[in-house]
């Protein structure tokens, strides 16, 4: 049960397609899963950088404030100090000295002042330490210079008591000129004052703003590119580059601003005091730095004020930007792209072998599927095409494993109930042919193979004939798996045999009674001679005489039966020519009536048409009509008895036919009674088709009983008869002879009475 | 029955045989032999001559239709055969024969009868004509010869036909001939003429 299946190739474009619908899907949820990694992170660093410059603005604010804190607080120290005190109360050059070396002793300590200065009243310097290359230098006295027009100065001196100055952060400017290197300054002032509290001159701190500076820088070492310091008028005190620094020292950089820059966070920063903000440019993160409310923290009783500012608390300020460039911003994404782009690379590119692979693999899958279905339905097709049974069972034979949709038209049972009780096959068979089956199964594992016919009792009692194979389904190693077989329906075989075995045996039952019809002839000639002489010899004797008639009759009948079965045994040897059937069969119905002397029937020929002209053997056809004709009469006489029944033989032969009355001259003649109905026989023809040829068709009819549906089917056969006399041959004789002429003869289906129809091929003009 | 039939018969069966002789013995013939076969029937044709034969086809030594041949030549009489067969070689041997009836067993009297005055009524216009055919080839042939001799005449006595044919009318009513034989002789005397010159 094993079909080819013609292996197809698959094409590319059909993989190429499948793997195109798995893989599209698969990469695009492994580039979602990497593009969510990559941006989750880079949210998360996102935010973390924020909180970072936040903190990182806010860690710088609080180190220029305390480092402020702690300049103002130096400041006071020195201000206040014993020494300057004493120096003041008692001007000498001891106390002088002792200021000096005081001033000189902090400048070395504290090491974050370029200069430590105390100037008197007029702006003259007193005292001068001077840091450098580290070191405290007190300033000689021809050295000293004055600086009584000096911003600081003029504001400073103005002051209360417990007051300070802080000088914008700026550059150093030594004798009206930029101190070169550059020296970022922040200057710190406050008024003296002496024991009676008369203001004596002012100490100066030039702090180093450079260290400030540095520690920002320090501090802003982190993800940021910059650092800035912006004075509240925009301008860099620390910028991205030193030529943008400190623009409003220079006539020439008056424009170099932050806010020329970045105008938008410029307009973002004014607003607020602490904030940030995304640009094209990057991410800004400010907060403002208040130097002089630092100061004023650390001591109550300050007085922190700015460099000509009303209200040094809000206008001395600075603000410290931190600003992420764009590229770090992205960066942290980059970095994890630059990770992950290789390994997504890699995933696709496994995902894609695979799913290729897959894809492959499930479209073969997916062919061999079809492929067993196509198998599978092309079985289902065969067997269930088949009149055969088409069954297979387990090894034992206990159980059905396929039964064909035949088992239906064959067993007239529902093949799903064998299925679900295998048994009824073996029930259905004749019980006196059961033993033969199950002795075939129990035997097929030795014999491999059963070849068997046996009888089915069908539910209404009918046969049914089945051969039936089955054969051993084996394995490689010839373990028995299953029982696989065909059972098929040969009732019409059988009977078909059983059938020719009868016609062979009437054949040769034909072949011997023509025979003996031959053989019997001399027989009969020696009674016949006898029977004559007899009855010369009893001559005058009428009892003899009768006695010598009825066997003279019944001589005659012997006689007429075995001519009948010579004629029906023997071939048919024809000479055709063209004849009028009509003109035939009236022929044949004169001398009928003639021999059958006074019966009273009549021939009606009903037909209009031309003539029916058969090229036939007229002697053949006669017979033939004759015969039909016998019948039909004597049909009627069952009804009204149109003839006496006749005691001679019915049917005779034409060309031996011999007058019934024509016996031994001497022999009394029998009385026969003419009664006074008369059969009437119809005859009809019309054109017709026979075998694709012109055809005639002629039908007679007579007016009896009509046959009988077991008489209408069995009429041809021979020896059938439904006449107490007759040799049953007539009819037989009769589809001999037209069958011979390659025509056709049958019973019709006329309403009344016994029809048959005769169709013989149309003599062609 | 105009004329008592002198019969021959012929049948292997004795029976048969006996039932043929009383049948035509009463029919008021004369049964002059009964054979019982075709060699027998010929010699008893032969030295009998009967008027009628009737035999069975069938038979030891010589069949039927061999004698009916033997006979036609040698001792022309009607020949009846009567056969249990009638096969297509039997019939076309038959048929070959100048056999005037077949009859097919079983056979009875009246067949008998009527198959007896057929065959005889019609070997009866079989011999007239046979008679007629001679005479007339006869009367052809002497006509021929008449024809010659008058031409042998013509050439020789310098006659026109006319005068040739009265000469020789002539010739014959003085000798008390035949025209033909006078005929003959001219022609005799020519050929004798032709072979001395």
């Amino acid at each position: 049960m094993s079909f080819p299946v013609v292996p197809s190739q698959i094409p590319w474009w059909a993989v190429a397609r499948r793997w195109l619908a798995l893989y599209l899907p698969l990469s695009a949820v492994a580039i979602a899963a990497v593009a969510g990694v990559v941006w989750s992170r880079s949210r998360v660093e996102e935010a973390l950088l924020r909180l970072n410059e936040r903190d990182l603005v806010s860690l710088q604010s609080e180190i220029i404030e305390s480092e402020l804190r702690v300049l103002v607080s130096d400041l006071m120290v020195l201000a206040e100090g014993a020494a300057l005190r004493s120096m003041l109360a008692d001007p000498s050059p001891a106390s002088e000295e002792a200021v000096r070396a005081e001033f000189r002793r902090f400048a070395q300590f504290r090491g974050v002042y370029d200069q430590v200065r105390f100037l008197n009243t007029q702006g003259q310097e007193v005292v001068r330490v001077n840091l450098v290359d580290d070191a405290a230098v007190l300033v000689a006295p021809q050295d000293l210079r004055w600086k009584g027009d000096r911003y600081y100065f003029v504001e400073t001196l103005r002051l209360e008591r417990g007051e300070v100055f802080v000088s914008p952060f700026d550059l150093n400017v030594e004798d009206g000129r930029i101190e070169q290197p550059l020296k970022p300054t922040i200057r710190f002032g406050t008024p003296v004052f002496d024991d009676r509290g008369r203001k004596r001159g002012i100490v100066v701190l030039n702090y180093l703003g450079d260290r400030l500076l540095y520690k920002l820088h320090r501090a802003g070492i982190t993800a940021a590119d910059h650092v800035y310091l912006l004075n509240p008028q925009g301008y860099w005190l620390k910028g991205p580059r030193p030529e943008l620094e400190w623009g409003f020292m220079y006539a020439s950089r008056r424009g170099e601003t932050f806010a020329r820059h970045y105008p938008e966070v410029w307009q973002e920063l004014r607003k607020q005091r602490a904030g940030a903000v995304d640009t094209p440019a990057g991410l800004f993160t400010w907060q403002y730095v208040h130097p002089l409310s630092a100061g004023s923290r650390a001591s109550a009783s300050l007085h922190v004020r700015g460099a000509r500012g009303k209200d040094p608390a809000s206008s001395y300020y600075w603000v410290i930007v931190s600003h992420v460039g764009p590229k770090i911003l992205t960066a942290s994404r980059d970095r994890l792209l630059g990770v992950l782009s290789p390994v997504l690379g890699g995933i696709l590119v496994l995902l894609g072998g695979g799913t290729w692979f897959l894809a492959r693999y499930r479209m073969e899958r997916q062919q061999a599927v079809r492929g067993l279905r196509e198998q599978e339905l092309r079985f289902r097709q065969l067997a269930e095409a088949l009149d055969e049974v088409f069954w297979m069972t387990t090894a034992d034979g206990t159980r059905f494993l396929y039964v064909s949709p035949a088992f239906g038209l064959l067993w007239e049972r529902d093949p799903a109930e064998l299925i679900a009780s295998p048994q009824l096959w073996q029930e259905a068979i004749h019980p006196e042919d059961r033993a033969q089956r199950s002795e075939a199964l129990r035997r097929l594992p030795q014999s491999g193979g059963f070849d068997i016919e046996y009888r089915l009792l069908l539910p209404d009692g009918r046969q049914r004939w089945i051969w039936d194979r089955g054969f051993a389904v084996r394995d490689e190693q010839g373990r028995l798996l299953r029982v696989a077989g065909l059972a098929e329906d040969v009732t019409s075989q059988r009977e078909a045999q059983e059938r020719r075995v009868a016609t062979e045996r009437l054949a040769a039952i034909g072949e011997a009674m023509a025979g003996l019809a031959h053989e019997s002839r001399n027989a009969l000639q020696r009674s016949q001679a006898v029977l004559e002489m007899l009855a010369r010899r009893v001559q005058g004797r009428d009892d003899a005489l009768e006695l010598i008639a009825e066997l003279q009759r019944a001589q005659y009948y012997l006689r007429d039966l075995y001519e009948q079965v010579r004629t029906f045994a023997a071939t048919p040897v024809l000479r055709r020519v063209p004849a009028n059937l009509v003109a035939l069969a009236q022929q044949t119905w004169d001398d009928l009536l003639a021999a059958r002397n006074g019966c009273h029937a009549r021939l009606l020929l009903e037909g209009d048409q031309p003539v029916p002209i058969c090229s036939v053997d007229p002697h053949a056809m006669q017979q033939v009509f004759r015969n039909i004709f016998e019948n039909a009469i004597e049909a009627a006489d069952g009804q009204a008895n149109p003839c006496a029944p006749s005691t001679l033989p019915a049917v005779r032969c034409s060309h031996q036919s011999t007058d019934h009355e024509r016996t031994p001259h001497s022999m009394p003649t029998m009385v026969v009674q003419t009664p006074s109905t008369e059969a009437v026989v119809h005859l009809s023809w019309t054109a017709c088709e026979h075998a694709g040829r012109p055809a005639w068709r002629l039908a007679i009819r007579d007016e009896g009983p009509g046959l009988s549906p077991e008489q209408a089917q069995r009429i041809f056969d021979p020896f059938f008869t439904t006449k107490v006399r007759g040799t049953g041959l007539g009819m037989a004789i009769a589809r001999r002879l037209v069958e011979s002429h390659q025509g056709r003869i049958s019973v019709g289906d006329a309403a009344a009475g016994a029809e048959i129809i005769i169709v013989l091929p149309a003599e062609v003009s | 029955m105009t004329e008592p039939l002198r019969v021959a018969l012929a049948d292997d069966e004795p029976l048969i045989r006996r039932w043929l002789e009383e049948t035509f013995r009463d029919m008021g013939h004369l049964v002059v032999a009964s054979a019982a076969n075709g060699r027998e029937l010929v010699e008893a044709c032969l030295t009998l001559r009967p008027t009628l034969v009737v035999s069975d086809i069938r038979m030891p030594v010589l069949d039927g239709i061999e004698a009916a041949l033997a006979i036609a030549r040698d001792a022309p009489a009607p020949i009846i055969l009567v056969s249990a067969y009638h096969d297509e070689d039997l019939i076309a041997r038959a048929t070959a024969s100048q056999v005037m009836g077949y009859l097919i067993k079983p056979i009875e009297r009246p067949d008998l009868e009527t198959a007896v005055a057929i065959a005889c009524r019609r070997f009866q216009q079989l011999c007239d004509a046979q008679r007629a055919a001679a005479d007339l080839a006869r009367t052809l042939e002497e006509r021929k010869l008449i024809e010659r001799a008058k031409g042998v005449l013509m050439k020789h006595a310098h006659l026109d036909e006319e005068q040739a044919h009265r000469r020789m009318q002539r010739m014959a009513s003085d000798t008390n001939r035949k025209l033909a034989d006078v005929a003959r002789l001219i022609l005799a005397a020519q050929e004798a003429r032709d072979l001395f010159s």
